[in-house]
């Protein structure tokens, strides 16, 4: 690689037609192709241009985009090709997408390349557009000398160099066929980067059809789920009686022996979710072919010691989580003023209690691995979130070096969460390792069950602290609010936590948690009480009993439907309507102001970048409750009979990457006294919306996702191991009753947020505070079916 | 060795009697496009025609559909053709995208019996097909609209 050199840059190693004695190397293949079938063709390719890790042009000017996250559904790769097209001024029919292969060299190029969080775009907007931006440059001065025009002069557009002066152009790909730009970007160029005016974005804004639409409709896209390579075995599990703690006491597999054609043997492993979860133990039975693995499964006798402790069912595990506060010191997640104090002199104290279910990823692609050891590097085939994380703990398990394993990624189909863990790639890899062959293992519909990672179990503990003195203003009635919330992490880590001295304090106190990770977003709220407190409990028999996953929404879907279902309480006993208190709470004071705006206090200019993105805070969620509110016919008298609203807002998924949403649930009831929902009005300020239909999709999947866990999904633990085991069973949102959606978009136009799970979290609240506007009655724990029908 | 003719062609298949057809077109004939997702016949990922009807096809024996008409996903259309398929592009059904081989074979049997269905139809022949990225108010807009746009042969 030539060094960067800022007074000149030294990427133009050859160019054609340009004075100087340089090495023409390549400026007499412009615009050819190798034809290896044409013994004729030229044997020499023009160089490909490739600045960065996210992007490949070639000398034809197609341009190849490459995709470290994983395509879980969200179309990220169109999102991200958007972006990049967008800066570099490139023509969107000759952009095409890749998902690359992450190995421990790769890494050391992208960094880890997680996906979850709903954080992809938040994070990679400013990188992505700045690459391209820088490329583009390059793109420009080198086209500008090829034209012998000034740099300055030029434009790029659509795919050329443009001199307006002398009426010339030239492509990219011409520029690329006679010239090589061998430059790798630096980081100080990225910050010099000349970005786009969003008034001038052409492609981000745009609905374009994503790019792997076509493949998902005629059988030809590739899942973990279809790898195959020569010779490979198959893995069935046979999995013990509890999710955690039970042991392989023996295996006895002679019957299979004797009356399985294809069966081969039977391993004795274990694995957990990612270092540090909880393991369990597996006995895997292989076989020529999936069927006969399946056969052999259940006529392998596999011995288990099964600790009574890990004999728990839902009852005993939800009683757990009720008196644990009573037991335990908490620990504090945020903290305003001193809610102590307002709760012992208040004239009255308003309490309620929520509770909720776990929920189970069931993604439709059960969890998979193919694992081929090549000259003693150990290949996966797998969908997972975070293929750069997966190959170091891969390389753990199997006590090699990380430069040992490599992932190839695979579009995943579905996670929500549940391809974040890895435990059947681990299982995969053993047995890779032990046989000496490649494994491909397929967990079933129960083994998915039965092995997976459900989101925890929630109690919520609520005190509103509430003056009698009817001449304050309602707002300021509610003197304080402590929330005291039972759960447990999807994943192990710590967290911060924020104490702030008073409601127009801005800089926080920070500390950090432990065993809180996924468990606690959303409980920050963002009204503005003068004293307000969040006390977290982590739940050690719930991750005891199940390794604990972190599932689309993580807490907020319980911490949001207990907040907003709360805050109707409270309006309701303060007699005035939710949504008024609501905007009253929603001024952005302290600590709920977001981000600040402008680098200064007399400056113009506007800060930008993924930590404006919660720039406008609590403001932001009263313009989209307002807006949602006006779309529904808030409150207005044309209210059909037995039917009514509820409202709710979210700032889902977590205070550093907030998508402010607010939504009308319109509900009705039947003369039976089930409850219809009838339509579900939302409105998300996503900041930017780099391609709105593609985010309306991830809104309307959220919302019946919300539904789902609304009124039907409950996975119960019996004895240590979930009850329902398929879909039979389980049961979720199927293609009927659907509410209409009435999904509107707002951008503040600071920074692009998420859309995959923020709104899922309004639906439970909405829809609650609806059947109490309607019936009176207050639904305190999810999901709904419970309590249905209302006579 | 028995005969299964799958999207016109004639495969030679070496399996046990009672294995379920979905494994044979994935595993044996390499027709991936056919999802697995819970084995019981709850879900419609596996769904195929036999003989133009939909069925699941981890819930047939493959040696019930010998000398059957099998038709996959991937012998639907030559290329990107049936207009259910376009439907599915125009309103941009797919998300994850896994469950789509299913929910299309499904909705193209359904159509063939009942071309002008109503909605309540729609969403009761459709109600089998679970998606869990939620994508059915897209599924049944591209229905209604291969319904309205009046083809004559689906």
């Amino acid at each position: 690689m030539t060094q960067f050199d800022p007074s000149r840059r030294k990427f133009l190693i050859t160019s054609a037609g340009a004075a100087g004695g340089l090495v023409i190397a390549q400026s007499a293949l412009a615009g050819q192709v190798v034809n290896l079938l044409d013994p004729g063709s030229p044997l020499v390719l023009p160089e490909n241009f490739s600045p960065c890790v996210w992007f490949t042009m070639q000398s034809s000017g197609e341009t190849n985009i490459h995709i470290f996250k994983q395509e879980l559904g969200q179309h990220v790769g169109t999102a991200f090709a958007q972006i990049i097209a967008e800066e570099l001024e490139i023509d969107w029919s000759k952009v095409s997408i890749d998902y690359p292969e992450m190995d421990s060299v790769q890494v050391t190029k992208t960094g880890h390349q997680g996906t979850g969080g709903s954080m992809s775009v938040l994070d990679n907007f400013t990188p992505l557009s700045q690459s391209a931006a820088v490329a583009r440059q390059f793109l420009l001065e080198a086209g500008a000398e090829i034209l012998g025009s000034e740099p300055s002069d030029c434009i790029a557009q659509k795919g050329h160099i443009i001199d307006p002066i002398f009426e010339q152009k030239i492509s990219y790909g011409e520029i690329l066929s006679q010239t090589t730009i061998d430059h790798v970007i630096q980081p100080e160029e990225l910050s010099a980067a000349q970005l786009k005016d969003r008034s001038d974005y052409k492609i981000i804004g745009q609905s374009l059809p994503a790019l792997d639409i076509d493949e998902k409709v005629n059988g030809k896209a590739r899942y973990s789920i279809d790898a195959y390579v020569p010779n490979m075995v198959y893995g069935k599990m046979s999995l013990p009686p509890t999710r955690l703690g039970s042991k392989v006491l023996s295996i006895n597999d002679a019957a299979a022996r004797e009356e399985i054609p294809g069966y081969l043997r039977t391993l004795s492993l274990s694995a957990a979710g990612m270092p540090g979860m909880g393991r369990t133990d597996v006995a895997l039975v292989i076989a020529e072919s999936f069927p006969a693995a399946m056969r052999a499964a259940q006529m392998i006798d596999v011995q288990w010691e099964v600790p009574e402790s890990q004999r728990v069912s839902s009852d005993a595990l939800m009683a757990d989580a009720k008196s644990l506060p009573s037991r335990e010191k908490g620990a504090t997640v945020l903290k305003v003023g001193d809610v102590d104090t307002a709760l012992s002199e208040a004239d009255q104290i308003l309490e309620a209690e929520y509770q909720t279910s776990m929920i189970e990823h069931a993604a439709l692609e059960p969890r998979n691995a193919l694992v081929q050891n090549i000259d003693g590097v150990f290949h996966i085939y797998a969908g997972h979130h975070m293929g750069s994380q997966l190959i170091e703990a891969i390389a753990g398990e199997l006590g090699v070096g990380a430069s040992k394993v490599v992932f190839h990624p695979n579009l995943v189909g579905g996670s929500f969460g549940d391809k974040i863990y890895g435990d059947q790639v681990t299982i995969a890899a053993q047995a890779c390792q032990v046989l000496g062959k490649p494994v491909k293992v397929m967990l079933t519909r129960e083994d998915q069950f039965n092995f997976g990672h459900p989101k925890t179990i929630s109690h919520q503990t609520f005190k509103a602290a509430i003056s009698s003195n009817t001449a304050l203003s309602p707002q300021s009635r509610l003197q304080g609010l402590r929330h005291e919330l039972v759960a447990a992490p999807g994943s192990p880590g710590v967290m911060p936590a924020f104490s702030y001295g008073n409601i127009d304090s801005v800089k926080p106190t920070m500390t950090m948690i432990d065993n809180a990770r996924g468990a606690v977003s959303g409980a920050d709220h963002w009204y503005d009480l003068e004293h307000a407190e969040v006390q977290y409990y982590y739940q050690k028999l719930m991750t005891d009993l199940i390794p604990v996953g972190h599932v689309r929404s993580v807490g907020n879907f319980y911490t949001v439907f207990a907040i907003e279902s709360f805050i109707d309480e409270i309006a309701h006993e303060l007699d005035v309507d939710p949504l008024d208190l609501r905007l009253s709470l929603l001024k952005s004071r302290g600590r709920n102001s977001g981000a600040p705006a402008r680098a200064a206090d007399e400056s113009d200019v506007l800060l930008t970048g993924a930590g404006q993105v919660t720039v406008g805070g609590g403001q932001r969620l009263a313009n989209t409750l307002k807006i949602a509110a006006g779309q529904a016919n808030y409150g207005s008298p044309l209210q059909k009979r037995n039917s009514a609203q509820g409202i709710a807002i979210a700032a889902a998924e977590n205070r550093r990457n907030p998508t402010y949403a607010a939504c009308v649930a319109d509900i009705e009831k039947t003369s039976g006294g089930n409850i219809n929902v009838k339509k579900i009005t939302v409105c998300a300020d996503v900041g930017i919306a780099i391609n709105p239909d593609g985010i309306r999709s991830q809104i309307e999947g959220s919302l019946l996702w919300g539904m789902s866990s609304t009124f039907f999904e409950e996975a119960v633990l019996e004895e240590g191991r979930l009850r329902e085991t398929n879909f039979d069973a389980y049961k979720w949102q199927r293609n009927s009753d659907l509410p209409e959606l009435d999904i509107h978009i707002v951008e503040n136009g600071v920074h692009p947020s998420g859309a995959g799970e923020n709104t899922l979290s309004l639906v439970a609240p909405a829809v609650c505070n609806a059947i109490h506007n309607l019936t009176g009655k207050r639904l305190r724990s999810l999901p709904l079916k419970h309590h249905l029908p209302i006579v | 060795m028995p005969k299964l003719n799958v999207n016109n062609k004639s495969y030679l298949v070496d399996a046990e009697p009672d294995t379920p057809l979905l494994w044979v077109l994935r595993e044996e004939l390499r027709l991936t496009g056919t999802k697995f997702g819970c084995g019981g016949g709850h879900c419609g990922a596996c769904t195929v025609h036999v003989n133009g009807e939909a069925v699941r096809s981890c819930q047939l024996r493959v040696d019930d559909v010998y000398g059957a008409y099998i038709t996959t996903i991937e012998g639907l259309s030559a290329g990107i053709e049936h207009p259910v398929q376009k439907a599915w592009i125009e309103h941009q059904v797919p998300q994850c995208g896994y469950c789509h081989s299913g929910q299309i074979m499904q909705a193209v049997s359904f159509l063939r019996r009942n071309p002008d269905p109503s909605d309540d139809e729609i969403a009761s022949a459709m109600r089998g097909n679970l998606c869990r990225c939620m994508t059915y108010t897209r599924i049944n807009k591209a229905i209604r609209s291969v319904v309205d746009a009046d083809i004559q042969e689906v």
